[in-house]
């Protein structure tokens, strides 16, 4: 597909996807029963080798949980935190007090993988309930490493098809923004192609 | 003394006789770094590359698939005089996320760069002189012309090649 094309599409794309993204943090704020903000979603068409730039580069190290969309359509779900943040969410997630987590070791790293199953389950019934998709999501998978290195499976994966990728990303946080986190969406171009069969374009 | 560094993101390459010059690939996961050298002519290439074929794409940037990018930095090393037959790489990355087993193609895509840029390695008389690959953490490459060294950072470990 085009570059010009994709930019068609993503507007369909993108108001489905955030709708998810929503309902996701929803679910997150559920879990742990506190409240989180978000912000508008920012969204793009844009060249997959400069994905890593937007996460503060290449050799930033970040803490993220990893989830590919698989069935009907398939995709990609990163929750990126900074690592001391990943910390107070395990915290938080576990009832401790501030500072507790310092290490996420076996049981932070479930911890995380859980809040991130929870909320890609909540992201992909919105695709499934709005766009008749029949998807599911992967065992998550929690990695502390460079932003390089997190992402370069999935754009890899996105650049045997385009040299462009669709990236819808949705910042969230606790309203003082002690715990804040980025949610990304970059999906293969099938889920395009099938949004477009699903509206009979 | 290093004057200038020059960094190779996603898919780029670059080949340069500069001695006071450092290379650096950063966050190589599924990536692989091919790093060639000429040590009597002290010419240098580095290739960040994604993918392990070009599939008769129509290719912009050789560097990002293993199958073009070795043969193109011949090329370039060669216009710059190096001499091919005495020309060794070393490769560096195609880590695999831990604990995955799905089969999902962006989890086979390190193993398989490895492969593929080893493959066309052989086809090209070029000899791996030392590799670090594998596992499951990233790595950032510096490679430094004047000295040849490369320096390998991961999470837990400092390395040279």
């Amino acid at each position: 597909m085009q570059l010009s094309e994709l930019q068609n599409e993503l507007g369909s794309w993108v108001r489905l996807a955030e709708r998810g993204m929503i309902e996701a943090i929803g679910g997150l704020a559920g879990l742990l029963g506190i409240e989180f903000t978000m912000r508008q979603g920012q969204s793009r068409v844009m060249p997959i080798d400069e994905v890593p730039n937007l996460f503060g580069g290449p050799q930033a190290e970040v803490t993220a949980v990893y989830l590919t969309i698989i069935g009907e359509a398939e995709g990609h779900i990163i929750l990126i935190y900074e690592p001391q943040v990943a910390f107070k969410l395990v915290d938080i997630a576990m009832g401790e007090p501030h500072g507790t987590t310092t290490d996420l070791g076996e049981m932070g790293e479930s911890v995380l993988g859980e809040i991130g199953n929870v909320m890609g389950a909540h992201f992909l019934r919105t695709l499934s309930d709005d766009a008749g998709l029949d998807v599911q999501v992967s065992p998550p998978v929690v990695v502390t490493d460079m932003v390089g290195s997190v992402l370069d499976g999935a754009l890899a994966d996105l650049m045997i098809q385009d040299d462009h990728a669709v990236i819808v990303d949705m910042g969230f946080g606790t309203p003082t923004e002690d715990v804040s986190g980025r949610f990304i969406v970059l999906p293969n171009q099938e889920i395009i192609n099938q949004l477009k069969r699903a509206s009979g374009q | 003394m290093i004057k200038t560094e020059t960094v190779v993101g996603l898919g780029d390459m670059r080949v340069s006789a500069d001695p006071e010059e450092e290379i650096i690939c950063y966050g190589l996961g599924s990536c692989v770094g091919v790093a060639l050298f000429d040590r009597t002519t002290g010419i240098a290439a580095l290739a960040h590359v994604v993918l392990p074929d070009s599939s008769d794409r129509a290719v912009t940037k050789p560097g990002r698939f293993a199958d073009t990018a070795v043969p193109d930095m011949l090329r370039q090393m060669k216009e710059l005089g190096a001499d091919l037959n005495r020309t060794t790489a070393r490769l560096v990355g195609g880590a695999q996320l831990a604990g995955v087993a799905s089969g999902r193609p962006a989890f086979s895509i390190g193993p398989e760069n490895v492969e593929a840029t080893k493959t066309a390695l052989t086809r090209a008389g070029v000899r791996i002189q030392a590799s670090d690959t594998g596992g499951g953490d990233g790595r950032t490459v510096h490679f430094r012309i004047g000295s040849g060294e490369l320096e390998i950072h991961s999470k837990d470990k400092h390395t040279l090649l």
